[in-house]
């Protein structure tokens, strides 16, 4: 396990992102994972429905195949099955916990936990052997946000922690998708709201708007010879 | 008030698409720290324009408003609007005055993601933003903007802003440029001051000149290859139609 900042993580932060930023993280894995390609974080509801872990899963294929980076918060639900797709299909993932690293939520995922800690990567914000408290999910997903190029949300309910994810994404600047099943469910508020402020709709069928949007890689490599 | 053109200037380009440019373009739009420099991108923009002021003398000045360009939808307070970002850093260092009069009502679709068929026209934007009353009486504004692409949304504010304060001479400036036929992109950092032209159909189109450098030791106004334009007609002869 390492102590690090994000900025050694992920590079320097402008002020807008260093506002929810934590000021250190713990990792455990591959940290040079973090440079080998954009990321894109899958996130949704715990209690998934078919469809919805039957699109995660297509979406982190589809990311895969495109060298991206497959971010999720190793929950159970769309969490677990975007982390496994991921790696089931030879791509790479990165788990973001709500717990300190010396936990595992769901227990169930301790294997999976472990399995992405020895080959791909884990970070998390809290200090080893802290309490876990409702409210670091909600800080997990702020961060899952920051550290990710883009955010695609596969489903979430109204009341879902998800929802402070797609807000901190949007806050960020950077993009926020949701797809097409959760845009058009009529009993959801929340979709609206945030398409009035810059999401935008995909399918997994269709994931060039995402790719469009994304950097060419983790760093900012043509950046450096710019200007 | 429908204006027929907008001077424009812009100091990087790239090409869209460009798997090469995605990095810079993704850097610009969220305003991420320049690796090498140590600064917002909106910081180091600014610090350039300064530098090379030689280039853009007729846009900026302590006496022009900067008025950055809405987003293509609303905001809620603290979320990142780099046109705010780029015309605060223009206010630091001298360029001119933050002045903050337009707000987006309601969303329209991104310009950037939409197929030529459907791009936005200027008249989309006039319908989605509003002017937000000012007391001051801005002599000169700059329209500031992070992407200049046809300037749809440059002009839908320029016919806002001419409304709002009809004395103001209006202007734009955008940190980078697309350049869509790739076979006139030369380099990012390519300095572009041009004119945006509204069609007969209501779209847009810019005519531009690549500007040939001025450097500090220059002091002759000859030594820039551009004059200021006074119609399109002159402008075409020595600018670049795309």
């Amino acid at each position: 396990m390492e102590r690090v900042t994000l900025a050694e993580l992920m590079g320097p932060l402008n002020e807008n992102e260093k506002k929810f930023a934590p000021p250190v993280v713990f990792v455990e894995g591959n940290r040079s994972l973090m440079a080998d390609g954009p990321r894109v974080s899958i996130i949704g509801s715990r209690k998934a429905s078919k469809e919805g872990l039957e699109n995660a899963a297509a979406l982190a294929r589809a990311l895969v195949k495109k060298g991206i980076i497959v971010v999720s918060g190793l929950a159970e639900g769309i969490d677990t099955v975007a982390h496994k797709t991921a790696m089931n299909k030879g791509g790479k993932t990165i788990a973001v916990l709500g717990t300190p690293l010396d936990r595992c939520y769901p227990a169930e995922n301790r294997e999976l936990q472990d399995e992405i800690m020895k080959n791909q990567l884990v970070i998390s914000q809290f200090v080893p052997l802290s309490p876990v408290q409702e409210k670091n999910f909600v800080m997990r997903n702020r961060t899952m946000a920051l550290i990710s190029h883009a955010s695609v949300v596969v489903e979430a309910a109204e009341k879902s922690g998800t929802r402070y994810q797609a807000w901190e994404a949007l806050r960020l600047g950077r993009p926020l998708f949701i797809l097409e099943s959760v845009a058009k469910d009529q009993k959801l508020k929340w979709p609206k709201e945030v398409m009035k402020y810059g999401a935008r709709v995909i399918s997994v069928k269709d994931v060039k708007p995402l790719l469009d949007v994304l950097p060419a890689s983790g760093g900012l490599v043509s950046l450096d010879v710019a200007f | 008030m429908s204006l027929s053109s907008l001077k424009f200037a812009s100091f990087l380009s790239y090409k869209p698409k460009y798997e090469g440019h995605k990095d810079l373009i993704s850097a610009i739009k969220q305003d991420k720290i320049h690796p090498k420099r140590g600064l917002p991108v909106s910081e180091a923009v600014a610090q350039d324009v300064k530098e090379k002021i030689e280039n853009f003398k007729d846009f900026f000045g302590p006496e022009v408003y900067l008025v950055p360009v809405p987003k293509s939808v609303p905001i809620k307070q603290g979320m990142l609007w780099v046109p705010e970002r780029i015309a605060r850093e223009l206010e630091k260092v001298g360029l001119g005055r933050f002045f903050d009069c337009l707000e987006r009502i309601e969303p329209v679709k991104k310009s950037s993601s939409s197929d030529s068929k459907e791009r936005l026209k200027p008249a989309d934007h006039y319908k989605t933003i509003r002017v937000n009353p000012k007391i001051e009486r801005p002599e000169k504004i700059v329209l500031v903007d992070d992407v200049i692409t046809r300037g749809s949304t440059f002009l839908g504010c320029a016919d806002l802003v001419s409304e709002a304060f009809p004395e103001a001479e209006i202007k734009s400036f955008a940190a980078i440029r697309a350049i869509s036929s790739h076979s006139y992109f030369k380099k990012i950092e390519d300095i572009h001051i041009g004119l945006i032209t509204r069609s007969p159909d209501g779209t847009c189109s810019t005519i531009y000149c690549s500007v040939k450098m001025a450097t500090k030791r220059k002091t002759s106004p000859s030594s820039s290859s551009i004059t200021p334009a006074t119609s399109r007609k002159q402008a075409k002869s020595y600018f670049i139609h795309i």
